[in-house]
């Protein structure tokens, strides 16, 4: 058995029930585990003309070397299959839930777990210490998933971890997520609807193996730094907050020691429904219990976008729950609450039957289910905000109003059919140049980066207010962020606002890119690392350090005492390179990705920036994706990565494919 | 010779212990205590090798752990009937010496916690059961790992001299 790794995946197509095992160690360390291992099969696996509702779709939930360990944040899982709700075709991509599933399956003796095919009827799986079952799961189905998780435990025993669809997964809701524990989710990419297609309802997990650390002393000596450099949590939000999180705050995933935004409500009185509510709060809860955002895209130079964020009234965490318990990304309704009120200014006050009272958590509430079971004009809405936006006839809309209508879906949608995040547009502010670095994260990925790009954009929380944010976490100095992008880049520069210097711009964002592979394959939270700036107890500490470096080796110090193979921050980055080309790669192969795809993103980013107007036109668009290729080694007519890219990066084969 | 050791102890009183006190108020569930646990006394990271069990209650958001309370009346220590348990003088743990455990589980069932608090369990090793419990990381400078290790401050180690 190898150190870190299991050593083992586990393959079920459940179409004839077949089941058999994978050796890990064919991936690994070379592509890491979690992102960078489910890529590595999908490329081998998938192929391409498959939809995301064909039984040939595959879906791969895959853990990391340091899964099940006590690595700070190391809780977390990755789950990658082909989304539904990608836009305007479905392609591969990834979507990571914490909570406590994942180290269960380690413990249960797998690293990963690969699932093709389509069940007859309704299945759940039943992962116990190494055997599998496929279970009859007729009395699950149409079941929430909290009493779908609750009747699992009742069956094989209360430490048992489920992961487990919902009503609209089971209706395939383009935004249904798999759920897990009270409010874990897969929640962007639309998988609870892959794997309601494939008739899973449910996977109960229970294992009572552990991972070999190679090195055990000196992993816990690892861990124990690492412990202390991410305990007041994310680097920059949580800059200044003290070292132990308060009573309240229930973290989400195993192994975390951090204090963090997500918190838990205990017994919260509800309002609409009755009895008490027990939920977690994420930053997309609140949307609907106290606002989240609520300034509005409010430019003089747009007149036509004026969007307000998220709604948020009392009662908002009934709605948060029923969201849950129903199986529904609640990120989706950043999207659905400014669209909507744009229908309300242009005095559209029901669609078909349904009032559109925005501003009650009542309308939430009902819209929800109709959404969830597509009832009534849920059925389009379950399509999503973009998809919703080609059928405004069927939604009976006076003509005049789609042009604008569909304008602001793609406003708020700009690219691949998901939400707005980070680009200093729909939803947050990101002055220049943090915006710049978002941008061509979404250029080149394959979904809503942000889950994987926290770190490059939170700086946002440090800005000093002469950046445009009014109300910065710590008082830092700009000169001592210019500082600390020196030390940690070379040039200090990269971190003033505009797009010069854009060779050391687009070379920080790639770096960004390869560590995001790397956390995403470790497996390790987003928000957490790397550790490119430290935290601080107090700003007095902040005012006496001499620079805000924080360690970037940190990945790095975990996996070496762990897997017991010495590979450095460089090693792990040319692993992340790695990753990501191969991404690139399938996507070439695939879903014919080029460089007209890269460019979905422009047009929003030609609007002004949220805070300081700043914004884009196409020549310097042009300029810095043509430096990104450079940079990358892709060719820059096509997209594609170069031969001798893929040969450096130990891909001949995939070079072999793409360029025969 | 086992029967003499057993009346023997049964006329001692034993020294009393340190022990490790929890306030379930401020657990988290994270379960860095589990694995720092097995860990350090098994060379792996695995909740059901470790000397602490955090229960995790479902649609209720609580935790708690649970471990062995060290009790000054160890029914655990004089069930047992090879002497496998013993106490550790520093310390005072009740700790199970594995090359003497036959694996009999007498300890779990003499345990006035068990079974609902997981806190006397065993490992098989070469088809056979070995008991283990919490012994206060007595051969550990630092004291318990689980303490050093918690992030909320929800474990804390009250030594011998100051338990009431």
């Amino acid at each position: 058995m190898p150190y870190g790794w299991i050593g083992k995946i586990l393959r079920i197509d459940l179409t004839n029930k077949d089941i058999s095992v994978i050796d890990t160690m064919k991936y690994a360390p070379q592509f890491i585990g979690g992102r960078g291992i489910s890529i590595k099969i999908a490329w081998d696996e998938l192929k391409p003309g498959v939809g995301p509702y064909d039984p040939e779709n595959i879906m791969i939930f895959m853990t990391g070397p340091l899964t099940g360990t006590l690595a700070p944040t190391s809780g977390r899982g990755m789950i990658s299959s082909i989304s539904p709700r990608v836009y305007p075709d479905p392609w591969f991509t990834r979507s990571n839930v914490g909570g406590y599933w994942a180290p269960e399956l380690k413990y249960a003796g797998f690293d990963g777990l690969i699932i093709v095919g389509k069940a007859e009827t309704p299945v759940y799986l039943w992962i116990n210490d190494g055997h599998v079952e496929i279970k009859d799961a007729k009395e699950l189905w149409g079941k929430g998933t909290l009493a779908t998780q609750k009747i699992l435990k009742d069956i094989h025993g209360e430490k048992v971890q489920s992961l487990c669809i919902g009503p609209a997964g089971e209706n395939l809701v383009l935004f249904s997520t798999i759920q897990h524990n009270l409010s874990n989710a897969s929640g962007q990419a639309g998988f609870g609807g892959v794997m309601g297609s494939k008739n899973l309802k449910a996977i109960a997990i229970r294992g009572t193996g552990g991972v070999e650390i190679a090195d055990p002393s000196g992993f816990m000596e690892a861990c124990k730094y690492v412990e202390n450099l991410v305990k007041n949590g994310p680097n920059f939000v949580y800059m200044l907050a003290p070292k132990v999180a308060p009573p309240d705050r229930i973290n989400c995933s195993a192994a975390c020691p951090c204090n963090c935004e997500p918190r838990a409500k205990r017994n919260v009185p509800a309002k609409i429904s009755s009895g008490f509510l027990t939920m977690m709060e994420h930053c997309l809860d609140p949307m609907f219990s106290w606002g989240w955002e609520r300034t509005e895209y409010n430019r003089e130079d747009v007149p036509e976008i004026k969007t307000k964020a998220t709604p948020g009234f009392d009662g908002g965490i009934d709605v948060q729950c029923l969201n849950e318990d129903l199986g529904l990304s609640g990120w989706e309704y950043v999207n659905f609450y400014p669209w909507f009120e744009v229908f309300v200014r242009n005095g559209v006050k029901e669609l078909k039957g349904l009032k559109l009272d925005i501003d009650s958590p009542k309308f939430w509430y009902d819209f929800i289910r109709m959404v969830a079971n597509r009832e009534g004009v849920g059925d389009i809405f379950a399509d999503s905000v973009i998809r919703a936006s080609e059928r405004l006839k069927d939604l009976r809309v006076p003509e005049e109003l789609w042009d604008e209508l569909k304008r602001v879906a793609h406003f708020i949608q700009p690219a691949y059919g998901f939400p707005s995040h980070r680009l200093g547009r729909a939803a947050e502010s990101q002055p220049s140049p943090i915006w710049i670095f978002s941008m061509l994260h979404w250029a080149f990925d394959t979904r809503d980066p942000m889950s994987s790009h926290h770190q490059s954009s939170f700086i946002e929380y440090i800005f000093p207010p002469h950046h445009g944010v009014p109300n910065p976490v710590a008082n830092v100095p700009f000169k001592k962020i210019k500082t600390t992008y020196e030390k940690l880049f070379g040039n200090g520069d990269i971190i003033e606002p505009g797009f010069e210097p854009m060779d050391e711009k687009v070379k920080c964002a790639i770096w960004h890119q390869h560590r995001s592979c790397i956390k995403d394959s470790l497996l390790l939270c987003d928000w957490v690392f790397p550790r490119t700036f430290a935290s601080f107890g107090s700003q007095e500490e902040l005012d006496k350090a001499t620079d805000l470096v924080g360690d970037i080796d940190a990945e790095s110090k975990l996996f070496i005492p762990a897997t017991g193979i010495e590979m450095s921050s460089k090693d792990l980055e040319k692993a992340g390179e790695r990753i990501y080309n191969l991404e690139r790669a399938l996507h070439i192969r695939n879903y014919n990705r080029n460089r007209k795809v890269d460019e979905t993103i422009e047009w929003v980013c030609e609007l002004p920036e949220k805070t300081d107007g700043t914004k884009l036109d196409k020549d310097i668009f042009n300029k810095l994706i043509d430096t990104y290729y450079k940079f990358r080694g892709w060719n820059k007519t096509n997209a594609w990565p170069t031969k001798d890219k893929l040969k450096e990066l130990g891909l001949e084969d995939v070079a072999r494919v793409i360029y025969r | 010779m086992a029967g003499n050791t057993l009346e023997i102890k049964k006329e001692t009183k034993p020294q009393r212990s340190g022990v490790i006190v929890v306030n379930k108020d401020l657990c988290s569930g994270c379960g860095i205590c589990e694995l720092a646990c097995s860990l350090y006394h098994e060379g792996q990271c695995n909740p059901s090798l470790s000397r602490i069990d955090v229960e995790k209650i479902f649609l209720s958001l609580e935790f708690e752990p649970h471990v062995c309370i060290q009790c000054d009346w160890p029914s655990c220590y004089f069930e047992c009937p090879t002497g496998a348990i013993k106490i550790d003088p520093k310390t005072g743990a009740r700790y199970i010496d594995e090359d003497d455990c036959v694996g009999c589980g007498k300890c779990a069932e003499a345990c006035p916690l068990m079974p609902k608090s997981e806190i006397i369990r065993y490992k098989t090793y070469e088809k056979k059961k070995i008991y283990f419990k919490c012994d206060l990381c007595k051969d550990r400078e630092e004291g318990p790992v689980c303490v050093e290790m918690c992030p909320r401050n929800a474990l804390s180690f009250v030594p011998m001299e100051n338990r009431r």
